[in-house]
């Protein structure tokens, strides 16, 4: 078997984005501040409560978007309670406190959206979600919908989501290693998937769910290679088939939410789009058995590049020991 | 024992070693192997050496690339001289390798379906495991058949070769 966590290591500092990251950090304060003093300006804006971090930068499992359009979340929650407003109506409140001559942030479902450019490209955009507070603090209520149709409040528990991912592995070697295995999977799924997306919390939480650890119990050396594929095995051995089509069986995982509202995470997909998951990751989980057989590093890491963007590859003369200089006799066969 | 048979190309063959550690022929050298074999009346016998590597963190060793039969050599249809330009190509391996590509054994072609060691074949390889300079105490010795090949490991310390049985990935 190839050793080839350095690789791994060397993969993982490539796709990792740094949490110091102090651009983006800059970026989130800007947003906090303008907002706060709009909103001041505004006497019929609610006072703000807090700032909520969330996303994959709560849980640590942020890579370097393959299009380096980065994505912030950050949630805003105001000091009241769902009966002092309407969903669209506060909504509304935050996007004009929002608006300004560089920024021009738009409505979405479940939260409001501002992208920004950088010479003509996008650079990033900042994910916000309104939310209110609860009569029974039970996480908070979620201003839903981009219009009157679609306007709701939806119970929503963004801090107990960060609370129950970040608190299951308490060994902190095998949460480091929990959160590689979600970020090789996100590199994996920007690269295999570019006509539909899934969705990171989706991967993020079957990894949650599913993950196998491996690490040695004698002398604490990470073997991400095979954590990485046990873990895809268990995913994927809880697809279940759903209906055939013209005589191709199609899959579905359902993973739900550990916290309101429990939905299933993948159920804006397809089951054609479910399948294609499932075919993909047989295909990576077959590559990872390979690499794992595969006695030189060089021909596991070639296979490996193919489902995992830019994945390094050892020179064959970094893979061998030196040797003498031989000596060769001729000789007769027959 | 029947002879491996000839793998779709583009196939990299294992076999298990004495030490339990297994040997890659890479799927170059066994394309490479493929074309000289004697599946007809007009092909006479080649050889030559394989060359390779002693894989770092454990003892697999990848043959990568083999010397073909050249000037010097003398080849009928039922024997092969191996001569001198043999080893000038593994120094050259080796030197542009910065000594990593080593000497592993050597290879020879049969007329037949089921390559087994004539008592010449056996002859060099003790010569080779006794004289030759090479990393570790082993050799490996490929005879090429019609159909495939085999392998032998043979060891310095007591002369003896053992016929290595293919590995297949679980
Ligand atoms: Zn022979």
């Amino acid at each position: 078997m190839a050793d080839i966590q350095k690789q791994f290591e060397k993969f993982h500092d490539n796709i990792r984005l740094a949490n110091e990251n102090r651009i983006l950090k800059e970026k989130r304060d800007v947003l906090k501040n303008n907002l706060g003093d709009a909103l001041k300006k505004n006497d019929d804006a609610p006072t703000v409560d807090k700032y909520l971090l969330q996303g994959s930068y709560a849980i640590h499992t942020g890579i370097n978007p393959p299009n380096s359009d980065y994505d912030i979340d950050i949630g805003v929650v105001f000091d009241c309670t769902k009966e002092a407003f309407g969903a669209l109506k506060l909504k509304n409140i935050v996007k004009e406190a929002l608006d300004h001559s560089s920024r021009d942030p738009k409505l979405k479902n479940p939260c409001i959206t501002i992208q920004y450019t950088k010479d003509g490209e996008d650079e990033y955009h900042v994910d916000m979600p309104v939310y209110v507070k609860r009569d029974d603090g039970k996480g908070y209520d979620l201003a839903w919908g981009k219009n009157s149709s679609s306007e709701d409040w939806l119970h929503s528990d963004p801090e107990g989501l960060v609370d129950e991912i970040n608190g299951k592995y308490s060994d902190e070697d095998e949460r480091a290693q929990f959160r590689r295995v979600v970020k090789y999977l996100k590199a994996w799924k920007g690269m295999k998937f570019t006509a539909f997306t899934i969705p990171s919390i989706g991967l993020t939480l079957s990894t949650w769910e599913m993950f196998a650890p491996d690490i040695d119990f004698y002398d604490n050396s990470k073997n991400d290679l095979a954590a990485l594929k046990k873990t895809v095995a268990r995913i994927l051995s809880a697809f279940r088939w759903v209906a055939g089509v013209e005589g191709k069986s199609l899959y579905r995982l359902q993973i739900c939410l550990p916290v309101s509202p429990r939905n299933d995470v993948f159920e804006k997909l397809t089951d054609q789009q479910m399948t294609e998951l499932k075919d993909k990751m047989e295909s990576l989980l077959d590559t990872l058995k390979y690499a794992e057989n595969e006695e030189r590093s060089e021909k596991a890491c070639k296979e490996l590049k193919k489902h995992l963007p830019d994945f390094p590859v050892p020179s064959t003369l970094e893979t061998a020991k030196a040797s003498v200089l031989s000596l060769n006799n001729t000789g007769s066969s027959s | 024992m029947s002879p491996q048979i000839v793998k779709s190309v583009g196939q990299a063959i294992r076999y298990t070693k004495t030490d339990k550690s297994r040997i890659i022929f890479d799927e170059a050298v066994i394309d490479t192997l493929m074309c000289y074999r004697q599946n007809s009346s007009l092909k006479v016998e080649a050889g030559g050496l394989l060359l390779g590597r002693h894989l770092k963190g454990g003892s697999h060793i990848a043959v990568d690339l083999v010397s073909e039969p050249m000037r010097g050599d003398r080849r009928t249809r039922t024997s092969f001289f191996r001569g001198r330009g043999h080893e000038r190509f593994a120094h050259e391996c080796w030197h542009n390798s910065k000594g990593v590509f080593a000497y592993l054994g050597n290879w020879h072609t049969h007329p037949c379906m089921y390559p087994l060691p004539s008592e010449t074949d056996f002859d060099d390889w003790r010569n080779v495991l006794k004289n030759d300079i090479y990393e570790g105490k082993n050799l490996y010795f490929v005879i090429v058949g019609t159909k495939g090949l085999a392998c032998w490991e043979g060891c310095s310390q007591h002369g003896k070769f053992v016929k290595l049985e293919e590995y297949i990935f679980p």
